[in-house]
């Protein structure tokens, strides 16, 4: 027979391990594509502790959560990428730390 | 099968209103051949002046029922001026939007601020040749979603709603293309925009987990009834901390203000004001909704946290403001302050001492200090954003420091006037809106014997205005280097000049209506639920 | 073979951490970006493995097949060069917040995660709910009860998604669009 169960708690700890892998990857790189990417890295943990919750309360809640979170991931790449293109334009470099126009 | 009912409607009304003004732009921008960007303008300013009437006097019955048929007999949209004590209540879309007084009050502000930042825009967005009627689309959806954000009454809803207000912040943060610090500057906000996102999305998948829904009611029923067990509680609070952390991002308070002062450097200047005002008028009300409602199993840790916060914000936007040259980067810096200031505030839900009544009383002040503080940042970034274009001399964007202000009052008296009463009314200057503001703060604060943060605030806003009146001497007594002898009148431009001068009298006037005003939000207030 | 889900769920949650910190150390960002491809493909499989497959299928479409490519698209536009990693210990300060960051979301992890050792997914059961009484329609299947739900409770935020996605598109085109228009 198979047990179909997994402990709510291994769907956690993975999100949280790949959501602070996420925010090391945002802190520390420099190519804005790269933190972009990591960004998507912890909006995508979130959506499997979403749907890991989901199933634990029987509710489709937070499956419906992933879903828009899956729409807006798609809406803020589309700008986001752009922005890269624009920047990539006037600075010649997607390096963050070149990209220092203003001093303060 | 009917998936919605008109009482739905009604109670996003003004929202829908704005989102067809915005919709009716892009229809004619792309079917019209021979279409004008002015056009544009007006359509956006017509829509947001209706839903600006609506939300300030509101629907009757009649009304209603002449707009929608006989579904909507019985049914009132209450305005701020009337209907507001009615303590009436529209959940509409499943739970998923609510309208109650509370959120009408925070429509109302973010709308009429909307408005007159509206009226700034035109002529700046020629000037730097940019004037697409996609610029006022992207506005539209702006204001539209600050409104879903302070309307919202799910965490999906406050998620989709900071999401349509920031996204198109993000694109007119980089509006000017050419410029590199534009660029900068938008990139810099859509990093940390997705960044703080994040955290909002896992703080919501916790406080899912710990209460098994998303409904901000729900989950308000659940603690005041049964409760959230004591196992689930750490889970609810670091949820809850986290939502918070990433609607601090928005707020900017202390620690996560690191995105501040570029951003609104390096934007066009009218879209600081956007930031400024509306967005931060915004996220405050939904700070304080959501502390009211999901803060009570918190108690005492998340009292002190927000304690600390607000002062370390107090004191770091205080300083680093003071030794700012360039005008734009020290505002930005003050309101960092400021959001101490209002962060002083959100401590009072969850000291619950004295009952609703003081509950009602801070949240009245704490929207009549968010409005006054948006009107002064409108008024001084529009008018900051006027002078960048009379001082540019070629094409490049300039930065307004204070040497640049030196006898302003000579050169421009009208910009000279009115940046000197922005800058006046942020300081607490007695007729002022700023003035009440502090005043009704400093008085909750008081009366809830929150004696270290009221000391604390009255400190801050003696440190401030100093730099805030650095700004008038710079205007007024400065006179050593005569710049230019050339005259030059603030606006040039009709729509600019109607916005200056309402707002240069709301600062000046509002203070003796105050009473009344906070009487309203109170009201307003107690009708939380 | 009792507890095969759990075996799965850790060869799953390998290659997730495995290709996320591949993600972040890569020097290069196309690899990164088939390092993402690969978590993208796994936390589907992850759904899939909960009992999502609506989810798992969206995953798939959505990242792997749009944004992903969207992602490579501009990296092979831009033409990214390796980023040099050499003088990443000298920025100090940055290093220093992301390891006590890191040590409180461990010590935050410790302490959340004991909530849940009792709490079980059971991941075969699916949602049943009745629409019809009289009739005795019901709908269990995964992806037709989604449907149901985003076109009744969740309505407005769907609505408003659209929204959403319309602004992406026209900011999208104005940032990226190059010549200006000419206004006389």
């Amino acid at each position: 027979m198979i047990i179909s169960e997994i402990p709510m708690s291994y769907v956690l700890i993975l999100t949280l391990l790949i959501f602070s892998i996420g925010i090391v990857g945002v802190l520390t790189r420099k190519n804005i594509i790269v933190i972009f990417m990591s960004v998507e890295l912890m909006l995508n943990s979130v959506n499997l502790l979403f749907v890991g919750y989901a199933r634990m309360w029987k509710n489709l809640e937070g499956e419906m959560a992933v879903f828009f979170v899956m729409a807006v991931a798609a809406a803020e790449a589309a700008v986001g990428l752009a922005l890269v293109i624009s920047i990539f334009r006037t600075f010649h470099t997607v390096d963050i730390t070149k990209i220092r126009e203003m001093k303060g | 099968m009917s998936f919605f009912q008109v009482t739905d409607i009604i109670a996003i009304f003004p929202h829908l209103i704005l989102v067809s003004g915005a919709l009716i732009i892009l229809i004619l921008q792309i079917s019209l051949p021979r279409y004008r960007t002015e056009s544009a303008f007006i359509i956006s300013i017509i829509a947001v002046t209706i839903s600006t009437l609506i939300s300030i006097f509101g629907l009757s019955s009649e009304a209603l029922v002449s707009i929608f048929g006989q579904g909507a007999s019985g049914l009132t949209y209450s305005g701020f001026l009337i209907g507001f004590d009615k303590l009436s209540k529209i959940s509409a879309f499943s739970g998923h939007t609510i309208w109650n007084a509370y959120s009408g009050l925070y429509v109302f502000g973010i709308l009429s601020c909307l408005l007159l930042t509206l009226l700034f825009t035109p002529k700046i967005l020629k000037d730097i040749n940019l004037n697409l009627s996609e610029a006022y689309q992207m506005i539209l959806y702006t204001g539209a979603g600050l409104l879903f954000f302070v309307t919202a009454n799910n965490l999906i809803m406050i998620f989709i709603g900071l999401e349509l207000a920031s996204l198109p912040l993000f694109v007119l943060a980089a509006w000017d293309r050419k410029n590199k610090s534009a660029n900068e500057a938008g990139m810099k906000y859509f990093l940390l925009g997705v960044f703080s996102v994040a955290f909002l999305l896992l703080g919501s998948a916790l406080l899912y987990g710990a209460s098994g829904s998303m409904n901000l009611l729900d989950i308000n029923g659940l603690i005041e009834g049964t409760g959230i067990s004591t196992d689930m509680k750490r889970l609810y609070s670091a949820g809850l901390i986290l939502v918070l952390v990433g609607i601090g991002f928005k707020v900017a308070l202390f620690p996560f203000h690191g995105w501040v002062a570029d951003v609104y450097e390096g934007s066009l200047t009218i879209v600081t004001a956007f930031m400024a005002g509306l967005v931060k008028i915004a996220s405050v009300s939904v700070f304080y909704k959501l502390m009211i409602l999901l803060g009570k199993p918190m108690g005492e840790p998340i009292m002190l946290t927000i304690i600390i916060l607000s002062v370390l914000s107090m004191f770091y936007g205080n300083f680093t403001a003071l030794v700012q040259t360039n005008i734009k980067r020290m505002f930005a810096f003050s309101s960092i302050s400021h959001a101490g200031y209002m962060a002083a505030l959100f401590v009072i839900p969850n000291t619950s001492r004295t009952g609703y009544l003081i509950h009602a009383e801070a949240s009245g002040s704490l929207f009549f200090y968010a409005w006054g503080y948006a009107l002064g940042s409108i008024l001084v970034f529009g008018v900051i954003a006027y002078l960048e274009n009379i001082t540019k001399k070629n094409n490049d964007r300039v930065q307004i420091t204070f040497e640049d202000l030196k006898g302003l009052s000579k050169r421009n008296p009208i910009s000279a006037f009115l940046l000197s009463m922005g800058s006046l009314s942020f300081a607490g200057i007695p007729p002022l809106v700023g003035f009440y503001g502090k005043f009704y703060l400093l008085r909750v604060l008081f009366k809830e014997n929150e004696i270290f943060l009221a000391l604390m605030v009255t400190i801050n806003s003696l440190i401030g205005v100093y730099y805030y009146a650095r700004v008038v001497f710079n205007c007024y007594w400065d006179f050593e280097d005569e710049k230019s002898e050339e005259k030059s009148f603030a606006f040039k431009s009709v729509s600019a000049w109607i916005s200056g001068i309402s707002l240069g009298i709301l600062i000046l006037i509002i203070g003796i209506f105050s009473d009344f005003i906070v009487e309203r939000a109170m009201f307003a207030s107690l009708n939380f639920r | 073979m009792e507890n095969i889900k759990e075996i799965l769920f850790f060869l799953f949650a390998f290659i997730m951490t495995g290709s996320s910190v591949g993600v972040i150390m890569h020097k290069n960002p196309v690899k990164s970006a088939l390092f993402l491809v690969v978590f993208f493909v796994s936390l589907a499989s992850m759904f899939g493995l909960l009992g999502s497959e609506f989810l798992a299928v969206l995953q798939v479409l959505v990242y792997v097949g749009a944004i992903m490519v969207l992602f490579l698209f501009v990296i092979m536009l831009i033409a990214v060069r390796d980023e040099n990693f050499e003088n990443i210990g000298s920025r100090f300060g940055k290093t220093m917040v992301v390891s006590l960051l890191i040590t409180a979301f461990l010590i935050q992890m410790t302490a959340l995660v004991s909530v849940h050792f009792k709490n079980k997914i059971d991941t075969s059961a699916g949602y049943e709910r009745t629409i019809d009484a009289s009739a005795n329609i019901k709908i269990t299947g995964h992806a037709e009860n989604i449907s149901f739900q985003l076109f009744e409770k969740y309505l407005l935020p769907f609505e408003v998604i659209s929204l959403v996605l319309l602004v992406g598109v026209i900011g999208a085109v104005v940032i990226a669009k190059k010549n200006r228009r000419k206004l006389e």
